[in-house]
């Protein structure tokens, strides 16, 4: 492995929305909410070190908010309130195990600092962060195909949360495949992502201190996202994304978007 | 290019600016007889009647005109402030209305019977269930108890009594001797918690006052509320779709099986009509049950 090498460095700055009036329970089932919004500007860096080492960085800045609640009989409601503050800090390195002409196979490592607001709000519902320090190993591999002279590329990968403070640890499961367009000057991709909770936590509404969706989060997301290549260095994304099924997770479409530079 | 990032971005902060959610929390407005109810009284006695206006908010509204009649009209006197006396020996109905801001008049009544003689050498206990009363004594005969004594609830001069077969009310009677001329049932209800939500919330209960005179809201150890949903608290109030204008006992934190809530002395068993669970942080209802 030569460490010296270089592969490159990307930097991007990103927007991610949300805004949900109804989430879904325990039991998998669709309640209703009043209306809160998560809305993350985020910078995201990658560095490679080496041609198999890569360092990256998400550093996001949340904020979560809620609607104001009237009554139509004019009893008292419930201000709106919102929270902006510093969410998790996400750090990650990759390593590449092995690359073949069509196939490589990485690994990585991501500790998920606690350095958002675990009990934001007047009652502490209003998190940009889960006060926990998340430490997740996952493997991807990725390969590339052609179908009708078209080039395509097509990655999975698998990985375990292991999660603190009560929290139960979570398996991660991810498929994406996409391809460029159009002379290359577009990249349009499709994920479909799930978090499954082993539910072997202890934390829960007797002893999480009001936070929302406190722990045994389980979402399956189906989304997709395109990229336009504005030049070499400069390119933009917009992507959308739908929860199929969850627990313990708001039910609403998410929006993103985000420009990039690479050098 | 930078203006188009910029334009971009406040487009997405507009997305998060805070609005507005309404919800409708309307309720018929309600009279209620909220005095003891009588079993019996002895011809010459007096009692005071009381009753409490709810608006559409199931806020209750302080001093109300309150309009008191008596049926047959010989069978008590009643003044403007509800205060009876017992005038001859029969079936007495009383009711109380008012005009509420909408302009129509909602009443409530209690029939009860009017003796000469109140006898009553054994426990009577009466029971309630659905939109009738019914009562039943065992041992000596007596004429203390009447399956006529009941209260119902009108609006706009027709009966609306809403059977509610989720609750139940057992109240049982003390002996007394000849010389007791008002017999009121003791008050407490029986009922189940029941979710309104997705989330595992049930349970019965009890609700009225205890041996040291105090009220309480007894859960059984058959409650079960999920543990998935914080912020979760229990009110008494008049409004089953909000919290506003009732009583915060407090937040949830037991989840399972038997516990109690000792209420205030400043709160009549009759004050309010349902126990509601409000999850705060969502600020939705979850579960409720209707007590009377």
């Amino acid at each position: 492995m030569d460490s010296k090498k270089r592969n490159g460095i990307l930097y991007k700055v990103g927007a991610w929305f949300l805004e949900a009036d109804q989430h879904y329970t325990d039991q998998g089932l669709l309640d209703p909410n009043a209306t809160r919004g998560v809305f993350v500007i985020s910078v995201y860096g990658r560095h490679g070190i080496s041609d198999r080492i890569t360092l990256v960085g998400y550093i996001p800045f949340t904020r979560v908010y809620q609607n104001e609640q009237v009554f139509t009989s004019g009893n008292p409601g419930q201000p709106g309130e919102a929270v902006n503050s510093l969410g998790d800090i996400d750090l990650t390195v990759e390593i590449q195990i092995l690359k073949r002409p069509r196939w490589v196979l990485a690994t990585s490592l991501t500790l998920g600092i606690p350095s958002g607001n675990n009990s934001g709000g007047s009652d502490g519902s209003y998190q940009t962060g889960d006060g926990e320090f998340n430490q997740i190993l996952k493997v991807l591999a990725g390969t590339s195909f052609k179908i009708a002279k078209h080039s395509f590329y097509a990655k999975a990968s698998v990985g375990f949360n292991n999660r603190s403070n009560g929290f139960s640890d979570e398996i991660r499961l991810g498929i994406e495949t996409g391809s460029q367009l159009f002379k290359n000057k577009f990249l349009l991709l499709a994920r479909l992502n799930t978090i499954q909770s082993f539910f072997n936590g202890s934390l829960s509404a007797e002893n999480s201190n009001g936070s929302i969706f406190a722990n045994n989060v389980e979402v399956t997301n189906l989304g997709g996202e395109i990229n336009y290549f504005i030049t070499k260095k400069w390119s933009a994304s917009f992507g959308y994304s739908v929860p199929l099924s969850g627990k313990n997770i708001y039910k609403a479409p998410a929006v993103s978007g985000g420009i990039a530079y690479k050098l | 290019m930078y203006k188009k990032i910029l334009l971009f971005i406040r487009f997405l902060l507009y997305l998060s600016c805070i609005g507005t959610d309404v919800t409708d929390d309307y309720v018929e407005p309600t009279l209620r007889i909220t005095s003891p109810q009588i079993i019996s009284i002895k011809v010459g006695q007096k009692f005071q009647f009381t009753a409490k206006y709810f608006d559409t908010s199931g806020t209750q509204i302080d001093n109300p005109n309150l309009i008191w009649t008596v049926s047959p009209p010989d069978a008590l006197t009643i003044d403007d402030n509800g205060f009876a006396t017992a005038t001859k020996d029969g079936l007495a109905t009383i009711q109380v209305s008012v005009v509420t801001a909408l302009g129509t008049t909602i009443s409530a009544e209690t029939s009860f019977p009017v003796r000469e003689v109140v006898v009553i050498t054994e426990t009577a206990t009466m029971t309630t269930d659905t939109a009738t009363t019914t009562s039943t004594t065992s041992g000596t005969a007596s004429n203390t108890t009447d399956s006529n004594t009941s209260t119902s609830t009108t609006g706009s001069g027709t009966a609306t009594t809403t059977p509610n077969t989720a609750t139940s009310t057992t109240n049982t009677s003390t002996t007394i001797g000849d010389d007791d001329v008002v017999v009121t049932a003791p008050q407490s209800y029986q009922g189940t918690i029941q979710t309104t939500s997705s989330y595992v919330l049930t349970g019965s209960y009890e609700y009225g006052l205890n041996d040291a005179g105090q009220l309480v809201l007894d859960i059984a150890a058959d409650y079960l509320a999920s543990k998935a949903l914080p912020g979760l608290y229990v009110y008494l109030t008049n409004n089953p779709n909000s919290p506003s204008g009732g009583y915060k006992i407090g937040e949830v934190t037991v989840f399972s099986g038997a516990h109690s809530y000792i209420l205030p002395s400043s709160i009549d068993v009759n004050d309010y009509k349902y126990i509601l669970y409000w999850c705060k942080p969502f600020s939705v209802k979850v579960g409720d049950s209707t007590i009377f």
